[in-house]
């Protein structure tokens, strides 16, 4: 009996949390929310480095990295899948030596296969900038690695003892810009809708000097401008808009800008034409409710 | 000793989370009044009003106000003045789409709506637990002033959601923001 009154008072204290507690105040585990964010961004880096062969991989590690990165996206249990020392483990992964070692490893690879190292500098300079740009820490991951300016450090003392393997290696900056350009544009939109307004006009203007001819693009960096507002970008956006649409005059989406920009400015009369002809260039807007809403009231 | 701790037991009891409720709301902590559906179960709390009849893991109302300046968690951008409810949309589907923990978020409708008289937006979606279980949601949202009042209805979309969808839309027809006098007075952030 007093063990059935016992169990009913601790089922009543858990369900008495509020439904919104992150119940990571177990023993052993200190993991709070704002860590498991940067976690997982540290995952996403850490692939980026990765896939560069510029990062120690020991399989074994990484087999179990991604089994947690899967569960945490799974929104499953952290806990129970590592336990709280695999919790630790998992997040202390690698010490400082073996990363600079791994990064010079890499390097010596690429030269190996015929690449510029010097090109590996971007690299951590894409980094740091967004890390700059986005004003956030540095990567929980990397936090007992070496700084990313001690990598880069790291990287530049090496490139200048071996000047033996500064060959006129191979970059493929044409042909890798062809192929990723696709994937910067949607990366551009991406960070548009996360409101890294700086960082998505950087990713289109790098689009832009690949192929300064697409309609799409010069749409994008209106949509860039029209949503950050600041002094002057409202002019900026409709000429990009304008641009847009003297590349594809049949191309909706910077007639509805426009229109949204000139209706809240209160140039009816523009707003309306704007509204009209991008309802006339397309039966499948997304918020077409919305043009056609606005168009009803004047036509009433 | 027996009896202290059945004493302790009823106690706690009463301190549950959870009251039914009915009838005319007035949040004193949040300006804001409607009719809520009888015998349902509502969560004690002041952060928002959460409501639901056969459990929030199966189905919830959520009305939520918050100060137009409070920062989103998932995007950077934010809802500013003289927004039309169209952009006001387009932040709170960049939001949700950017929350990662949302699985298979879809939208299926986005467009304006009309709640109790305040011009706003409604959006239709669905999306998907760890389980793979669908949700559907529908989410009214509008600005009045300084602040920001969304209402939305979440339910698993087999069987649930149809359930009480009509019950909620009859509630969201009794929303009534303060008046503005009263929203003119300073509150804290995030309320």
């Amino acid at each position: 009996m007093k063990r059935l009154v016992f169990a009913i008072i601790i089922v009543l204290l858990v369900a008495s949390l509020p439904l919104r507690a992150v119940c990571l105040a177990l023993p052993d585990c200190t993991m709070s929310k704002e860590e498991l964010r940067l976690f997982s961004q540290a995952r996403e880096q850490e692939r980026i480095l990765d896939e560069s062969g510029f990062l120690y991989a020991d399989p074994g590690l990484e087999s179990y990295l991604e089994q947690v990165a899967s569960k945490l996206e799974g929104g499953g249990d952290l806990i129970s899948l590592l336990g709280p020392g695999g919790l630790r483990a998992a997040i202390s992964g690698y010490t400082r030596k073996f990363e600079a070692e791994a990064d010079l490893v890499g390097l010596k690879m690429a030269a190996k296969a015929g690449y510029d190292i010097v090109e590996a500098l971007r690299l951590f300079e894409y980094l740091r900038k967004e890390i700059e740009i986005n004003d956030t820490r540095e990567p929980f991951f990397f936090a007992t690695h070496p700084k990313l300016q001690g990598r880069i450090e790291n990287c530049k003392r090496f490139i200048k003892n071996h000047p033996s393997l500064l060959m006129s290696g191979v970059k493929n900056t044409r042909e890798f810009l062809a192929r990723t350009q696709e994937l910067v544009l949607e990366n551009a939109k991406l960070d548009l809708k996360a409101g890294r307004f700086d960082t998505a006009r950087t990713g289109i203007e790098k689009y832009l000097a690949i192929s300064p001819n697409d309609a799409r693009a010069h749409f994008v960096l209106g949509e860039i401008f029209r949503q950050r507002a600041r002094r002057g970008d409202i002019e900026k956006a409709l000429r990009s808009y304008e641009t847009a649409i003297s590349l594809a005059p049949f191309y909706p989406e910077p007639y509805e800008a426009m229109g949204l920009i000139y209706y809240k400015e209160g140039r009816m009369g523009l707003a309306r034409v704007s509204f009209e002809t991008c309802l006339a260039l397309s039966t499948n807007l997304p918020d077409r409710a919305y043009i056609e809403s606005y168009v009803r009231k004047w036509r009433q | 000793m027996n009896k202290g701790i059945l004493l302790i037991a009823l106690l706690l009891t009463a301190c549950a989370p959870w009251a039914q409720v009915g009838g005319p709301y007035l949040s004193s902590s949040s300006h804001f009044s409607i009719v809520l559906p009888q015998k349902w179960m509502m969560l004690k709390t002041s952060e928002y009003l959460l409501i639901s009849k056969d459990g929030p893991f199966l189905q919830y109302i959520l009305v939520q106000e918050r100060h137009k300046s409070k920062p989103f968690e998932h995007t950077r951008k934010v809802l500013a003045d003289a927004m039309l409810p169209q952009e006001a949309a387009q932040v709170i589907v960049d939001e949700l789409s950017s929350d990662r923990s949302l699985q298979g978020f879809k939208l299926i409708q986005n467009g304006p709506a009309d709640i109790n008289g305040h011009h706003g937006f409604r959006l239709f979606f669905t999306n998907r637990n760890a389980d793979g279980v669908v949700f559907k949601t529908m989410y009214y949202g509008f600005l009045e002033g300084e602040w920001f009042f969304a209402i939305r209805y979440t339910a698993v979309e087999r069987y649930y959601f149809q359930k009480e969808v009509k019950t909620f839309e009859k509630m969201l027809h009794t929303f009534n923001p303060p008046e503005a006098d009263e929203r003119s007075i300073p509150r804290p952030l995030g309320r």
